[in-house]
């Protein structure tokens, strides 16, 4: 019997399971995008002719590639993408989906650094007493005899603004050290001295059904709304800096960059240009926190994911290659079936609809301006 | 011919076995009429050291560390830091020293601190028992009744009101700053309170290498010195009228995580603060008609049982004088203190000796030790 492709053929199929934060998660009758999509209408078709789907196929394709990185590509970027070649390569799910609302305990640890040094500005003391702990104590490699003495400068002189903002953000980025989850860290490792909010979460899994994200219980608690409340009487431009704050995201490729473009707001009482509402003309930030280490560099990421779909797509479609990420790619992908062609197209087709769409162009498409990081992009 | 031998403050001086008293009443040294003057089982120990002439290296190093730093409380992991010294004796090596002495705090006892800093942390923020408790429930730990726990603290603190706040968010710091600052072998004051600021860092000052392991290489963090510590102080003293008094010696002096009852005073203290005065009975602060405190906490499994205590350290000091006396002892204790000590040799014999004398003058003399091996019929039992 000829495949028919309708609104019954693609829901019931596993193909349809994978397009979180993408438009085809609208459903057939409210994407018309999806039904005239001739790629995904191959992909279904494939499908049916593989069945029965293995059960192992299935589940990477409702938790891998449904949930891939989504916003932003991830800080480990490319791991997370790596991975997913590899489950299907070895035709195993991944234990652990290292995607979004996850951080290891390596980036905590640097993010404790800087909250301790905001946390000893917030006691008062002077920027060189705090770097006495934090240069024996914290992560090596960062001058932070260097690092207190400018962020001690740029926050200037106090005020009541700056000290509830200082506060509201450190409590913030507490919640994200709490809350983010790793395959050695269920919430029960950092900040557990700490009532941030309720850590049980009961939002999307992004791929970890045992972790459900919390993501709004911190904005909940008792202590932040009062801390809120007097917030949007001092703070001229309260709603801006609230979103700012509260979009933090420690998984976030330039995470480090966004705390200290934040941190230049709060001292120098500047707007900041964020994609969602960008300013004209707004201050160049200097790199003060000596954190260009833990994010890429733009140019060099966007280059490596076109080559990566470059080599997924030709691999999918019967190319070896011999040299490059291309032979990377497919020692990871390894002997070539039908489920894992399939697999691989699928991938392809969510990682376009997702590059179009999500916030992932700032580090994939990034704008002539931003600041260069210079962690190196290397192969897990 | 042997040389007589004539008790003196000089010949007392001299001794190894003078070095040893760290934290009773003969650590003010030699007093004419009393004490060490009128002791004649150190007269007999100090005698016996004489005899052996010259003194190993190691055998020096166990009076002074093990022997001279017990802890003068028993320490919550009450026996071990007796045992320690034991073994210290019957190997003739007394280089492991940490555990179980003066501010040396493991970091399982940390988490259960760190559980309790959190029910703190939640009602300090306005948050619910209910909220404080689902979290510990899952996070926590202890595997205790959190529920039950959370409920009758937020009822025993009762309405927030500034100076409670202000009394809690302080013991909340105090409970921090041990936590950050107490070591263990594993655990030089680098494992805990990484993002926080909690005084200024010094290289030198640890407690316990001030109490007893001069060997060990740790941190502290001068509260004095922080000035969010000052600011809360400052304005304790304008709005808490026992402040300098009773709460800052409490909360702040006297508030070691490595006492056995440590959880049951830090119980003690959430009552007062609840009151918003002191109610309760301490043995530095006693008080007339104190209040009855209820096992609110539901820490009892956090300290030794008092009378299981007071019946192992009978057999353990007739152990002791069994095996110094060749005339070793049976059952449980004194097979593991036998088993321990190893061979006999004049040397042994006589640390064994010393050892069971300073045992007996810090309970006598001195410290808390008393507390938990001779306890009085009122106080809490642990579990």
């Amino acid at each position: 019997m000829g495949f028919q492709w309708s609104k019954e053929v693609y829901e019931e199929s596993v193909s349809s399971q994978c397009w979180y934060c993408t438009p085809y998660e609208e459903g057939w009758e409210r994407c018309p995008e999806l039904q005239a999509d001739d790629e995904l209408r191959q992909l279904v078709e494939m499908e049916h002719q593989l069945r029965p789907i293995p059960v192992w196929a299935a589940e990477i394709v409702a938790r891998a590639i449904n949930y891939p990185p989504l916003w932003c590509p991830h800080y480990s970027y490319p791991q997370p993408y790596l991975e997913i070649v590899d489950a299907i390569g070895s035709q195993t799910p991944l234990g652990f989906v290292h995607g979004c609302y996850t951080v290891d305990s390596r980036r905590k640890a640097r993010m404790q650094d800087y909250v301790f040094c905001l946390d000893a500005w917030l006691a008062g003391v002077g920027a060189d007493d705090a770097a006495n702990e934090i240069m024996r104590r914290g992560c090596q490699g960062v001058d932070w005899r260097a690092v207190c003495r400018d962020a001690w400068e740029v926050l200037g002189e106090r005020s009541e603004l700056k000290e509830l903002l200082v506060e509201r953000l450190l409590h913030r980025e507490r919640w994200w050290i709490k809350a983010m989850v790793w395959d050695d860290d269920a919430r029960d490792r950092f900040c557990q001295d700490q009532y941030l909010g309720d850590t049980t979460g009961a939002g999307d899994t992004y791929g970890n059904p045992r972790f459900a994200d919390p993501y709004f219980a911190e904005l909940e608690t008792p202590r932040v709304r009062r801390m809120e409340a007097r917030l949007s009487e001092l703070c001229p431009d309260w709603q801006s800096t609230w979103g700012a704050i509260n979009d933090t995201q420690l998984c976030a490729p330039k995470a480090f960059r966004f705390l200290e473009r934040l941190i230049w707001s709060i001292g120098k009482g500047r707007k900041l240009s964020l994609p969602s509402s960008p300013l004209e003309q707004s201050d160049v930030v200097p790199g003060f926190l000596r954190c260009e280490d833990t994010y890429p560099d733009q140019r060099e990421a966007a280059s490596w994911f076109s080559a990566f779909l470059t080599a997924l797509r030709e691999w999918a479609h019967g190319a070896d290659a011999v040299e490059g990420l291309a032979s990377e790619v497919r020692c990871r992908l390894g002997e070539r079936t039908p489920v894992k062609a399939w697999l691989v197209r699928l991938l392809v087709r969510k990682l376009g609809l997702l590059s179009r769409v999500s916030d992932g162009r700032a580090l994939l498409s990034p704008r002539a301006e931003g600041k260069r990081g210079r962690m190196p992009i290397g192969l897990p | 011919m042997t040389k007589q031998f004539k008790w003196s403050k000089d010949v007392y001086g001299r001794s190894i076995s003078s070095r040893c008293w760290w934290f009773t009443t003969y650590d003010e040294g030699w007093q004419d009429g009393r004490g060490i003057a009128v002791d004649e089982e150190l007269q007999a120990i100090v005698q016996m050291e004489m005899a052996l002439g010259v003194v190993p290296e190691w055998a020096r190093q166990v009076v002074e560390k093990s022997i001279n730093c017990i802890p003068p409380c028993g320490h919550y992991s009450f026996p071990r830091g007796y045992l320690d010294a034991v073994s210290a004796i019957g190997s003739q090596d007394s280089t492991a020293l940490l555990h179980s002495y003066c501010f040396a705090v493991d970091r399982n006892r940390k988490r259960a601190f760190v559980d309790y800093c959190l029910c703190l942390d939640a009602w300090l923020a306005g948050a619910s028992p209910q909220a404080a408790a689902r979290e510990l429930i899952a996070l926590g730990h202890r595997k205790i009744d959190w529920n039950a726990v959370c409920r009758d603290l937020w009822h025993v603190l009762g309405e927030h009101t500034e100076m409670k706040d202000l009394l809690v968010e302080r013991v909340l710091h105090q409970t921090r700053w041990w936590i950050k600052s107490a070591v263990w072998d594993d655990d030089f004051a680098a494992d805990f309170g990484r993002d926080q600021y909690l005084g200024d860092y010094a290289e030198a000052g640890c407690f316990a290498a001030d109490n007893g392991n001069p060997d060990i290489i740790a941190p502290t963090f001068r509260q004095d010195l922080s000035p969010r510590v000052q600011r809360m102080e400052a304005r304790l003293a304008e709005i808490c009228p026992d402040w300098a008094s009773w709460f800052r010696w409490v909360i702040i002096e006297a508030s070691w995580p490595c006492a056995p009852k440590a959880f049951r005073y830090l119980e003690k203290l959430l009552w007062c603060i609840g009151r918003e005065r002191p109610v309760i009975s301490l043995p530095s602060w006693p008080l007339e008609n104190p209040e009855e405190v209820p096992g609110f906490l539901r820490c009892e499994d956090t300290w030794p049982n008092q009378d299981a205590a007071a019946v192992w350290w009978e057999s353990f000091l007739a152990a002791l004088r069994g095996w110094s006396q060749e005339r070793p002892q049976q059952g449980a204790v004194a097979d593991d203190v036998n088993h321990r000590l190893g061979a006999h040799t004049p040397i042994k014999r006589w640390l064994v000796r010393l050892f069971v004398r300073r045992l007996e003058v810090a309970v006598a003399h001195g410290g808390k030790l008393g507390l938990l091996v001779h306890p009085p019929p009122d106080a809490r039992r642990g579990a």
